[in-house]
């Protein structure tokens, strides 16, 4: 499918229903925490280290001007493997009644690496449907995931990870706006294979 | 999710045996190791011999004595010209590896000593070969020869060297010289020293002649066709000796990707791929597949390759820690971390990583030799301690099956070490180069060698 066509659809699909709620639009915070891996594979030996991840991610909005920040922090679990990081995501971007776009870095640094920052894109889209939605990101996810392209469904998205590997979340409704959140990816990128897996809180906004 | 849980519980487990012992004592090292199991040392002729020999008739020009007298390429100014002095005074290296008790020497003989010029053969050289081995023998030291130790003959250097195929082909027409003189009295050969470090150094590193930086596809260019040359040796010698024992010295590093950031993770792989996984997988596959993204993508096939080797032979030393920059020509910075054990070098010591190779390379179903393992160590107080954490590193790998058959330590002496010149001192004995390059003075580590060597099973 061409993208000009592809993308007519989405906008055609992203018109505005009247009655529905624009989730896209509703501020969050969360909290989480979790185990990142990673390694790289090779004949007779998978080369890893396991973090411990704490994660926090925020999103607000003023109108449609919309501002994303997420941190993560990896902490090594054993001595004598990688270091520990602190991943920072700030994106800006717009967000419509149906979609959302937003754009920023991804900025890595650990202290005790030579360069300590590596920075990279960062990217998101999203296109809400109603109840179902799709998102796109390119070094999304706290800027771990090169690249994803999802399918939610109320509170559940699966997608795929490129170039091999998937990416999967759910939100389950507490209280007072709360949310349980449990994330997770997999995917192999050459040689390597990196994971989270993470169970969190959050907070959304009517 | 399958995936995910298997990465995380291989993550969580892998790669990280830990040392038994930090300090392990060099009292009880060896005990378990299997009978014939070869301890000794290694050295490679241009390193040692020196190459305008101070005592005795003999000289020769190779593309590193170029380099050498061009200036500027070694680190304290030194050349090979003298050396350890060892092609007039072998008897004392032997005496010196007798005080050791070894039961093997791992040596290279010089090309460039024994073809001057493109089929001009010095047979009296050939025939110093053969004595030295010859008095190996007799002392009860099993030689393995390597029949090429980073050098080339001037002649075959300014055709190209290793980016010229041709170079192979001229590579096995000395092999099918020497290997019939040499062959009665050798068992094991090792046909090519660290083609994947040669190449590192040469063609991206700019530090062996001819000195090229970020040369990427001269860099794989040259690994295949030292594949090649690898290749065509084996079959020389497999043809003139079925019970000989061929393999190849292969440099093997830790790829420690600094953070788990995805570009650290994914370098390190592809780093990995390229440096320590090609080369047993040509001996498996019978192709030599090199693919870093951007820079070169080659899968070749090469003749005689599949399972030309008989044994596969390790140098390890060091672990190296990847951090990706995209600011870096080669996307990436290697360095060694601060706050770990390193060498005179800078290299970060770690034992584990000689356990990880042997397990690692256990799938491959080759027995296992260490070929070289040693540490960069002027005052000499840090060389039995590392000799004692890798051979306990390679006698807990032998105690979980790994079929490794022999180790030898880099070096018996102080030599010249390449680009570093004689700055860096990996010998068992030093080596008073300025008042006396034939001294060979004992270190401590001497005490640690020979107490494994008396544990070992005779």
């Amino acid at each position: 499918m061409p993208f000009s066509t592809l993308a007519l659809l989405l906008c055609a699909a992203a018109t505005p229903e009247e009655g529905t709620s624009a989730r896209l639009l509703r501020p969050e915070v969360a909290a989480s925490t979790g185990i990142y891996a990673t390694a790289y594979t090779a004949t007779g030996l998978t080369y890893g280290d396991a973090m411990w991840a704490a994660a926090a991610q925020a999103r607000g909005l003023i109108g449609g001007l919309t501002g994303d920040l997420s941190v993560l922090g990896l902490f090594p679990l054993a001595s004598n493997q990688a270091v520990g990081s602190v991943d920072l995501v700030p994106r800006v971007g717009w967000t419509g009644y149906r979609w959302s776009v937003l754009a920023g870095a991804a900025v890595q640094i650990a202290p005790v690496a030579h360069p300590v920052a590596q920075v990279l894109p960062s990217l998101r889209a999203q296109v809400d449907f109603g109840r179902f939605g799709l998102s796109a990101g390119v070094f999304d996810i706290y800027g771990q995931v090169p690249f994803h392209l999802s399918a939610e469904v109320g509170d559940f998205s699966l997608g795929y990870a490129a170039p091999l590997g998937f990416v999967a979340s759910a939100r389950f409704k507490l209280p007072k706006g709360l949310r349980l959140r449990v994330q997770t990816f997999v995917y192999r990128l050459f040689e390597a294979d990196a994971g989270m897996l993470t169970l969190g809180l959050g907070w959304e906004g009517a | 999710m399958n995936r995910a849980l298997v990465l995380l519980a291989l993550a969580a487990c892998t790669a990280r045996p830990g040392l038994d012992d930090d300090n392990p004592d060099a009292a009880g090292i060896g005990l378990t190791l299997p009978k014939g199991f070869l301890f000794g040392t290694a050295t490679a002729a241009h390193q040692i011999e020196g190459s305008r020999s101070r005592d005795c008739d003999g000289g020769y020009e190779n593309d590193w004595t170029i380099w050498e007298s061009d200036g500027g390429h070694i680190r304290d100014g030194g050349t090979s010209a003298t050396a350890d002095d060892s092609w007039c005074h072998f008897d004392k290296d032997l005496a010196t590896m007798q005080s050791l008790h070894v039961n093997a020497y791992r040596m290279s003989i010089e090309w460039a000593r024994i073809e001057p010029k493109e089929g001009v053969w010095d047979d009296d050289a050939l025939g110093q070969y053969q004595s030295e081995i010859r008095a190996l023998n007799a002392a009860g030291i099993k030689p393995m020869i390597t029949l090429l130790h980073f050098t080339m003959p001037v002649w075959a250097y300014a055709d190209g060297g290793w980016t010229n195929p041709a170079t192979a082909d001229r590579f096995a027409t000395f092999v099918a010289h020497v290997v019939p003189v040499l062959g009665p009295d050798v068992e094991l050969w090792c046909t090519v020293n660290e083609a994947n470090a040669y190449v590192v150094s040469t063609y991206l590193l700019g530090n062996f002649p001819p000195g090229e930086l970020n040369a990427n596809v001269h860099m794989a260019t040259a690994f295949v066709n030292l594949m090649k040359a690898h290749a065509k040796a084996a079959k020389i010698i497999h043809d003139m000796d079925p019970g000989a024992q061929v393999g190849v010295a292969h440099s093997v590093r830790i790829q420690q990707p600094a953070s788990s950031s995805t570009l650290d993770v994914a370098i390190a792989g592809l780093n990995d791929d390229f440096y320590n996984e090609s080369v047993p997988r040509a001996n498996a596959t019978g192709h030599m597949v090199l693919n870093i993204p951007g820079m070169f993508d080659i899968d070749e096939e090469i003749p005689d390759m599949k399972g030309s080797f008989d044994y596969l032979g390790i140098n390890y030393y060091t672990r190296d820690t990847i951090r990706g920059d995209l600011t870096n020509p080669a996307l990436s910075n290697m360095y060694f971390p601060d706050g770990r054990p390193l060498n005179d070098l800078g290299w970060d010591e770690f034992p584990d990583g000689l356990y990880i190779f042997l397990e690692r390379f256990k799938s491959w179903g080759l027995p296992i030799y260490v070929t070289e393992n040693g540490v960069a160590d002027t005052a000499g107080d840090k060389r039995g301690r590392y000799l004692a954490q890798h051979m306990d590193a390679l006698e807990r790998a032998s105690r979980d099956g790994v079929d490794v058959r022999g180790y030898m330590h880099w070096s018996l002496m102080d030599n010249f070490e390449w680009e570093q010149g004689y700055a860096a001192k990996f010998g068992l004995f030093s080596v008073d180069f300025e008042k006396d390059p034939t001294s060979r003075n004992w270190t401590p580590a001497v005490d640690v060698f020979r107490t494994i060597a008396g544990n070992l099973k005779p």
